[in-house]
């Protein structure tokens, strides 16, 4: 393999293990790895040859890398891509080679991802992806227990649980996920009450403090009056039956059915 | 180590990288992975296309056939057909995989489509400038032009439909232009077609690379290719039965044609044959009559034959309008005085005067074989000697059909009239005088009609045969037997009525407005002028119609049709229009709307003006000849639009008639591939409708009428044991016809059916309609003498107008029985002729290379105890003939007796005196026939012989036939002339019909074949059979 390979991979590795790494060198670096791997032919490799296992662990470290490089820079984008990238090197070509230590961490980080951003059924598919075994292993029984507790309902239970995530790198998830599920009571709360007072309110929404509530509410333009939040019931538009739409489609079906022979 | 992907997401993910090198490479590892992942692909095809669409972008046309494959996958071929469009060098296609294919065909439909629109454009931009310039000079001359335009409209009915044709594509073409506006073709599309037009070169797929040429009316690239291939003569005679069977549009179809014969003309060694056969097509009658001429001044042998088989082949696929004006082109040579003789010299012709003569020959030959009459003799003659009537079927369906039952008893005789069609032998009727006298009305005016079948083209005896029945002047017998003599000759004379038109005008106006005689004076005049146009014997008929009464009326309709047949003359549209809706009688309403169907034979598109009206009509029976004017407007063309709209009637409309109209025109439209009319059928055959069911049978029966085809008796098998009496009826006939002149060998059920129609003639509960079809089943099946087919092609596989036209009046025998004659006109003698230069036959051998049994006749039928009874052949032992002679006159003077005893007032002596003179007369002749039959008799024990011989070897796998044959249908593919060494064909394509033969040994002498039979001399010495002495009715 190329010199100029590993030389970049290296600088890779030693930028992305800083605690603040630079984001725009780092980003540089990615791509002209990419490309240097593209140009070797070992991204992606064709399957119609034998491949080389060295070449795979190289590619799937550097995309590991990558992986981390976008949590640490919180760059959404950039991990659902990477990790798009790195699973084929874990089901794919991953097969015959040595298990990398930080499958589970990203696929785990993956799992949260997805949890964070409620796209539940995406969530299991990945899950099917993982071995049974592995599902012990912190990273992803931690999602286990999340999901768990987001189907109950049990936002509290989320929230403890949540204090101690299994990596420093699961923070970033994390607090998404808590900003997803400040959400999802927000929209319910919205529907099924007319008013609550503030204090409830903050409680309900696991929030800080009560200036929260109130900036919250600013967003939402819901009015405050005696310490009390008021909610706007938006005007839902009820899906109406298209009474006239059916009426001449099942006069065209009897129509159509007198006419066969 | 091996690997397989189970996701492309990876791959897909690249796409979003910022870096261009990256996407390219991750467009290439798609491109290579889309037919295993399209479906994940599909996800972020838009990131794809926006891919494609970036300007900037380095690997456009990369994405773009990512996109084409993944659209492929996806099933949208229209979207993947345009990415692959922009994808250039990359879409391939020289590439063999399924993805090509499919985009390459899809891309040929496309270009098709659009080049179709495109050249009708044009063609259209073309006319109407031609019009402009046209209009612009009349504006000119117009002072001038008036009058003569109007004598020209009466004069040349051919300009009218010119203008009909505006008239009614105006319609169609407002439409057209608001659809498409200018449609331009995409370059990048051409190039791909061009392409592929390279690619078929290189590997010599000439057939294919033609026929897309063709359909995409890409004239370049036909004129191309016919250059290009070296075995030319095969392109060419591929290209010309492509053009003419499969292209619909008549303008371009010209157009290929004129391309063909400009190759067909630059050859150094003129096929005169295809040739004329074009120039037939393009209408070009001055070229082919320059062209006949030519030959006939040649001196070879060869050209002369060649003349003499173009002439043949004119007359069985031209038009009678184009064959007139043919006639009259050619020159007409002036005689030659004959020398005078001087001083007891016997003074003799110049070597120029010989010539001359020599030309004056045969320019009269061709002219007598362009009238058809050499054609219809040979037919005749054929028939005749190859008789193999077997009347004992018929003679038992006889005894049992209760002859009080008139109906019955008069199908009998127009079942017989089948069976002998042609065959000038009448024996059936004259053994059985009697009971042919019980016959009154109606039935009387089918059985003498019944004798013009029989005689069909015994052109020059037909006044002689009928000459008892005919109107007298002086108050004949009976209007109907008048009426009846009347429709005879015009069978008789159909299509050739120079001699008996003015006759039978006559008739009508001396008949004192009785409708029988009018009725069958009118069809007479329809069969015998048939698309003549001319506008007198039109202005004759229209009174007859204009008189309103029903039953003149109708036959003055249909006459009308058949006498502007074809030309789209639109007054004549316009005043029968009119009159459908003036009179209040449905028989007249029926007869005009079928003659206003006939009126637009052939005329395609121009004919949907009135298709359009007709259908449109409240009145039913109206739309029933818009179903018509359909079917004959696009007879044999399979015409999708059409057939969709016939379909649709079929089960749509609220009337009986009209849906079974609707269905019988279905097989009109498809006669040309019999083989798909089953299939089109099957589910109507299957309808809860009666009408649709009897139209079904009808139409598979006209269709697939000799070919005795499986599926097609599949279908009619449940029919013929249908609930409803006509359903049965109509499928019996069509039986018969699918059957026709097939034997046991061929297709076992014949002789089932064949008991089958016995049997329902014998039940004493079945219903008389069923019965009815039982019996014309029977006369058809065995019709013409086992010698005659039903086709409505030519044996070129043109459309036989006559043939078509036929068997639409026929289809009305529904309302009218006596239309059932009309069927005769489709009859085509299976026969091959082989002809000399001076047109005799000489004796001359092909082989048949299959098995004798398998083409054989039908055997004649045996019953216990009848067989000595058995009636052959119109050949008659000489003591049988005398016996049956005086049983006839013992029977007649009992009759006479019966009469004179029961003081019956109108009996006719002048007529019994008459008789007994020719009986005389006949008594002198008996000496001389004798020993003719004697001779015969010796012949037929020859033949006895060699059969037997036969019989006792093995049966051999090849049969050596002689000249005139019957040849099947399905034998024509066994058919080689290898076995004559003598003669050899002029036209080798030709296994059929009349074919002119090449003397390799001119010096030898030329053994004819005995005219049994012949038509043009005029004595009665001759062997041929009397005609029927006239029978006596009792009125009622």
């Amino acid at each position: 393999m190329d010199e100029q390979l590993f030389k970049l991979s290296k600088e890779f590795k030693f930028q992305v293990e800083q605690k603040q790494p630079d984001s725009i060198a780092c980003k540089k670096l990615l791509t002209k790895l990419k490309i240097a791997m593209a140009e070797e032919g070992i991204l992606f490799p064709g399957t119609d040859f034998p491949l080389d296992p060295k070449n795979i662990v190289f590619t799937r470290d550097v995309l590991e890398l990558a992986v981390i490089m976008s949590v640490k820079l919180e760059d959404m984008d950039l991990f659902e891509r990477q990790v798009s990238q790195v699973k084929p090197y874990y089901f794919d070509y991953g097969t015959e080679i040595k298990k990398s230590e930080n499958e589970l961490l990203i696929l785990g980080m993956n799992l949260l991802y997805l949890l964070s951003l409620n796209r539940i059924g995406e969530f299991h598919t990945e899950l099917e992806l993982i071995e049974f075994e592995s599902r012990s292993n912190p990273f992803i029984k931690f999602n286990l227990q999340v999901e768990e507790l987001l189907l109950d309902g049990n936002y509290l239970g989320i929230q403890t649980i949540c204090e101690n995530p299994p990596s420093d790198l699961y923070s970033v998830f994390v607090s998404r996920l808590k900003l997803s599920i400040q959400e999802l009571i927000l929209d319910c709360t919205n529907k099924s009450y007319k008013s609550l007072d503030l204090k409830t309110a903050k409680d309900l929404f696991m929030m800080e403090s009560i200036e929260e509530v109130k900036e919250m509410a600013k967003t939402n333009n819901w009015r405050i009056v005696d310490n009390k939040l008021f909610f706007e019931n938006l005007d839902e538009d009820e899906e109406k039956i298209p009474t006239n739409k059916v009426i001449r489609e099942i006069i065209g079906y009897a129509k159509e059915l007198e006419k066969i022979i | 180590m091996s690997v397989v992907l189970s996701t492309a997401s990876g791959i897909i993910a690249l796409l979003d990288e910022p870096d261009n090198d990256l996407k390219t490479y991750a467009l290439r590892k798609l491109d290579s992975l889309v037919d295993q992942f399209w479906a994940e692909i599909s996800d972020s095809i838009g990131k794809i296309e926006a891919l494609y669409e970036d300007e900037e972008f380095p690997s456009r046309t990369l994405a773009a056939i990512v996109a084409s494959k993944v659209y492929y996958h996806l099933g949208f071929l229209d979207d993947s057909l345009l990415f692959a469009l922009g994808a250039g060098q990359l879409f391939d296609v020289s590439q063999r995989d399924e993805f090509t294919r499919t985009l390459i065909s899809k891309s040929f439909n496309d270009y098709i489509e659009k080049r179709n629109v495109i050249t009708e454009e044009e063609h259209k931009l073309k006319l109407k400038k031609e019009e402009e310039e046209k209009n612009k000079t009349k504006t000119i001359f117009d002072d001038e032009e008036e009058d003569s335009e109007l004598e020209n409209m009466l004069i040349d009915s051919d300009e009218d439909s010119e203008q009909d044709e505006g008239l009614y594509e105006a319609k169609n073409e407002r439409i057209l232009i608001e659809k498409t506006e200018v449609e331009v073709i995409d370059p990048r599309l051409e190039k791909v077609i061009n392409s592929v037009f390279r690619r078929c070169f290189l590997e010599k797929e000439f057939k294919e690379a033609l026929g897309i040429a063709i359909e995409a009316r890409r004239i370049d690239i036909i004129k191309e290719i016919i250059e290009m291939v070296d075995k030319t003569d095969e392109m060419l005679t591929y290209c010309l039965t492509i053009a003419r069977k499969y292209i619909q549009s008549r303008w371009y179809r010209q157009e290929v044609l004129t391309v063909l014969l400009e190759i067909y003309e630059s050859r150094p060694e003129l096929d005169y044959i295809n040739i004329c056969d074009i120039l037939l097509f393009l209408n070009d009658v001055e070229r082919l009559s320059e062209i006949l001429n030519e030959l006939i001044l040649e001196k070879s042998i060869e050209s002369n034959l060649n003349a003499c088989q173009i002439a043949f082949d004119l007359y069985e696929n031209a038009s009678q309008h184009f064959l007139n004006e043919l006639v009259l082109l050619l020159p007409d040579p002036i005689p030659v005085n004959k020398p005078v003789e001087k001083d007891g010299i016997v003074a003799e012709y110049t070597p120029m005067e010989q010539k001359r003569l020599e030309y004056i020959k045969k320019m009269d030959q061709i002219k007598s074989i362009l009238s058809g009459k050499t054609t219809i003799n040979l037919h005749l003659q054929f028939l005749n000697r190859n008789n193999k009537t077997d009347l004992q079927n018929l003679i038992r369906l006889k005894e049992k059909t209760d002859s009080r039952h008139s109906l019955l008893t008069s199908m009998i005789v127009m079942s017989h009239g089948l069976i002998s069609c042609g065959t000038t032998s009448d024996v059936f009727l004259r053994e059985n005088l009697g009971w042919l006298a019980n016959i009154s009305n109606w039935a009387k005016f089918c059985s003498t009609a019944s004798l013009g079948l029989i005689h069909k083209g015994h052109l020059d005896k037909a006044f002689t045969i009928l000459e008892p029945y005919l109107p007298q002047g002086s108050g004949g017998s009976s209007p109907y037997s008048e009426g009846g003599s009347l429709y005879a000759l015009g069978l008789i004379n159909t299509k050739h009525g120079e001699e008996v038109t003015p006759f039978l005008l006559e008739a009508l106006k001396n008949c004192q407005r009785n409708n029988i005689i009018q009725h069958g004076a009118c069809l007479g005049i329809g069969l015998s002028s048939m698309a003549v146009g001319d506008m007198q014997t039109y202005e004759e008929l229209r009174g007859v119609l204009y008189n309103d009464d029903a039953v003149a009326g109708e036959a003055a309709g249909i006459a009308m049709g058949l006498l502007m047949l074809g030309t789209g003359n639109s007054k004549a549209i316009q005043e029968m229009w009119n009159y459908a809706h003036q009179t209040e009688h449905e028989k007249i309403i029926r007869g005009v709307s079928v003659g206003m169907s006939l009126i637009m034979y052939g005329k395609e598109q121009e004919a949907e003006g009135l298709i359009e009206q007709l259908y449109s009509d409240k009145d039913s029976i109206l739309r029933y000849g818009a179903m018509f004017t359909i079917a004959m407007a696009y007879a044999g063309t399979s015409n999708e639009k059409a057939l969709r709209k016939l379909l649709h009637v079929a089960v749509s409309d609220v009337n009986d008639d009209v849906r079974r109209a609707a269905v019988i025109a279905i097989g009109f439209l498809l006669f040309k591939e019999p083989k798909q009319v089953p299939k089109t059928l099957s589910l109507l055959a299957k309808s809860y409708n009666n009408s649709v069911r009897f139209g079904a049978a009808m139409a598979l029966g006209i269709t697939c009428a000799g070919t005795a085809n499986k599926d097609a008796l599949e279908l009619l098998e449940p029919l013929t044991k249908d609930l409803n009496n006509i359903v049965r009826q109509g499928a019996l006939i069509a039986t018969g016809m699918v059957l026709m002149q097939s034997n046991e060998k061929q297709e076992p059920k014949v002789s089932k059916i064949k008991e089958q129609f016995y049997e329902i003639v014998s039940d004493k509960y079945e219903h008389k309609m069923t019965k009815m079809g039982a019996i014309l089943g029977a006369g058809l099946i065995d019709a013409g003498g086992r010698n005659v087919t039903i086709s409505m092609q030519t044996t070129t596989g043109e459309n036989d107008m006559t043939a078509i036209v036929g068997l639409a009046i026929f289809s009305q025998y529904w309302f009218w029985h006596p239309l059932t004659y009309f069927i005769s006109l489709a009859f085509q003698p299976t026969a091959l002729i082989g002809l000399n230069k001076d047109l005799n036959m000489p004796k001359f051998k092909v082989k048949s290379n299959a098995k004798p049994s398998l083409f054989a006749y039908p055997s004649p039928l045996v019953e216990k105890k009848k067989v000595e009874k058995k009636v052959e052949t119109a050949v008659l032992s000489v003591t049988k003939k005398e016996q049956r002679r005086q049983e006839e006159k013992a029977e007649q003077k009992k009759i006479n007796e019966d009469n004179s005893q029961m003081d019956s007032e109108e009996v006719d002596e002048k007529k019994i005196i008459e008789e007994e003179k020719e009986k005389e007369k006949e008594m002198e002749k008996e000496k001389e026939k004798e020993k003719e039959k004697e001779k015969e008799k010796e012949m037929e024990k020859e033949e006895k012989k060699e059969v037997k011989e036969q019989k006792e070897n093995e049966e051999p796998e090849e049969e050596i036939l002689e000249n005139p044959t019957r040849i099947t249908l399905d034998q024509r593919k066994y058919i080689t002339f290898d076995v004559d060494t003598r003669y050899k064909p002029i036209k080798e394509s030709a296994k059929f019909g009349i074919v002119m033969l090449l003397d390799t040994k001119p010096d030898e002498d030329e053994e004819l074949i005995e005219i049994a039979f012949d038509t043009t001399e005029k004595k009665e010495e001759e062997k041929e059979p009397e005609p029927p002495e006239p029978f006596e009715y009792f009125s009622d």
